[in-house]
């Protein structure tokens, strides 16, 4: 490793911590020696503090959310590359069928979760339901991208060599298709998160399981300002955490040959 | 039935013609017969249909009209190796991974270690299995393409400009190390090249094609004695045969301009 790359990966730990910190103790300053009151802006200690002294009932909001979110991201990715697949096997198919999942993707969440509760009713399929139709899009264009983008070469050299369906897709299709795959996942494990915060805002009211958001929405109602800043920390960090968790297995499994890994 | 034996031809081409979907005729009415053993070059500017013509031979395109014939092989197409203008190697695979390919597309799954590990010390790369292509310089991944297609074992070795993109010092030493394998390992090769000095130092053979349809002008034995070194360079005979092949070129490009 190089100095430079060495310096900049140094330089790209420390100085966001540095920000953080930074503002953290700002925020403390003016909370503290400012003249904010505390419904309107909690301090970073007082939200730290709620944390801890409500960890059970936010620690049972964080796993309803959490598994959402998952849920939503893993039939998205079975569903989103299943049908790459197909698109990927059919042009006829995938012109007849892309432009309906555009249409899914464009229209707003927030206009469609009301009317998903009124036709399904149980709050968490909706929430569910709202998070898929969210995260499931970049997968699948990510992955019928990829599926796309082997090379011309590469293909007429298996096809000389007499591949099987089997042996081009498992050694020439997947291989070429990871890295868009990976991009759409990026895109996807946040967005699920997104999905799933938003759908719970608005079935909150009718769900017996409150998530993450239904606790900053309750907090909001009865003006506990600590509880909702901790249930937003608490959302942030679990979208902070899951993107990195993305991008490590991205490097991972790109590392050495792709661009992007190495 | 086509005749069988020692006296056919491996490949045959009878009147062979291609014309795409756009309606641009690539190749035009092309015969021609390659014996075994035989190092053939095809060369001719660019877009006289060399490149199509390689991937008829090898089947990965269709002629529209006329036959691609193996008489040698009783009509089976034979054990092809293609070296195309690119490496075209997988980025995601380590080195020795891309020379295996031929051998785990077959199924051919024993021993393939030390099969691949004797085509890379062949091509002198055998201190680099464990790298990824990206690590490797353009004449290195040269010769890797190379290594691949030794390990499939072809009967018949298709190169499509394979060293252009590569500095004149890779160049004429990757065309020795070809020469030595052609020779070694009895490959018939047909070579596709837009050099005239090449082309008169590596082959047995040269057909001169002329554009706009693909055709082939003309074609001239290259009774060079073997094997080629680069004494061969400084030689009457070498530079006499370069300037005819050189005149039957310039001829074709004449006739383009006035047509």
């Amino acid at each position: 490793m190089n100095p430079t790359n060495n310096n900049s990966n140094w330089l790209s730990t420390v100085a966001p911590l540095a920000v953080g910190v930074l503002v953290l103790a700002g925020w403390e300053a003016a909370c503290r020696f400012g003249d904010i009151p505390a419904f309107l802006l909690p301090a970073p200690s007082a939200i730290a503090r709620t944390l801890f002294t409500e960890r059970a009932a936010l620690a049972s909001a964080w796993l309803v959310t959490v598994r959402t979110m998952l849920a939503a991201l893993a039939i998205a990715i079975i569903g989103g590359v299943a049908l790459a697949a197909v698109f990927a096997s059919s042009r006829w198919l995938e012109l007849s069928l892309f432009p309906y999942a555009v249409v899914l993707q464009v229209t707003p969440l927030l206009a469609l979760a009301p009317l998903l509760l009124v036709w399904i009713g149980t709050p968490w399929i909706v929430t569910l339901l709202c998070a898929l139709i969210v995260a499931f899009f970049p997968i699948l264009s990510g992955t019928t991208l990829g599926l796309r983008s082997s090379a011309p070469g590469l293909r007429d050299l298996f096809t000389l060599y007499g591949a099987t369906r089997w042996q081009r897709l498992r050694l020439l299709l997947v291989p070429s298709a990871l890295p868009y795959f990976l991009a759409g996942l990026k895109v996807a494990v946040n967005l699920s998160l997104v999905g799933a915060v938003v759908a719970e805002f608005v079935t909150g009211a009718a769900t017996e399981a409150p998530g993450l958001a239904t606790l900053v929405f309750e907090g909001q109602f009865r003006s506990d300002a600590d509880r909702t800043f901790a249930a937003l920390a608490l959302i942030s960090g679990t979208g902070i955490a899951s993107y990195f968790a993305v991008h490590a297995l991205s490097r991972h499994l790109l590392a050495g040959w792709h661009e992007s890994g190495v | 039935m086509e005749p069988t034996g020692t006296n056919a031809p491996l490949l045959a081409l009878e009147n062979v013609s291609k014309q795409f979907a756009s309606g641009l005729v690539a190749i035009e009415d092309v015969s021609l017969s390659v014996a075994p053993g035989e190092f053939l070059s095809l060369l001719g500017p660019s877009g006289c249909g060399k490149s199509t013509l390689l991937r008829l031979i090898a089947g990965l395109d269709a002629p529209t009209r006329g036959a691609v014939e193996w008489p040698y092989a009783t009509n089976r197409r034979p054990p092809l190796g293609f070296v195309f203008q690119e490496p075209n190697l997988m980025p995601w695979a380590t080195v020795a991974e891309n020379v295996r390919l031929p051998l785990r597309l077959a199924g051919r799954h024993a021993q393939w270690r030390s099969v691949v590990e004797a085509a890379l010390e062949r091509v002198g790369l055998g201190a680099f299995a464990t790298n990824y292509p990206r690590e490797l310089s353009g004449g290195m991944k040269m010769r890797v393409s190379l290594a691949r297609a030794i390990v499939s074992q072809p009967q018949l070795l298709l190169l499509d400009e394979p060293f252009a993109a590569l500095d004149e010092i890779t160049r004429t030493a990757l065309n020795h190390d070809l020469l030595t394998l052609a020779a070694e390992q009895r490959w018939t090769i047909i070579f596709v090249t837009h050099s005239v000095y090449e082309s008169v130092f590596l082959s047995d053979r040269v057909a001169v094609m002329s554009p706009r349809p693909g055709r082939i002008a003309t074609q001239l034995a290259i009774d060079l004695p073997q094997p080629r070194t680069d004494t061969l360079r400084l030689t009457s005979e070498y530079a006499q045969l370069c300037g005819r092949v050189s005149n039957e070129l310039q001829r074709v490009m004449e006739k383009e301009q006035v047509a």
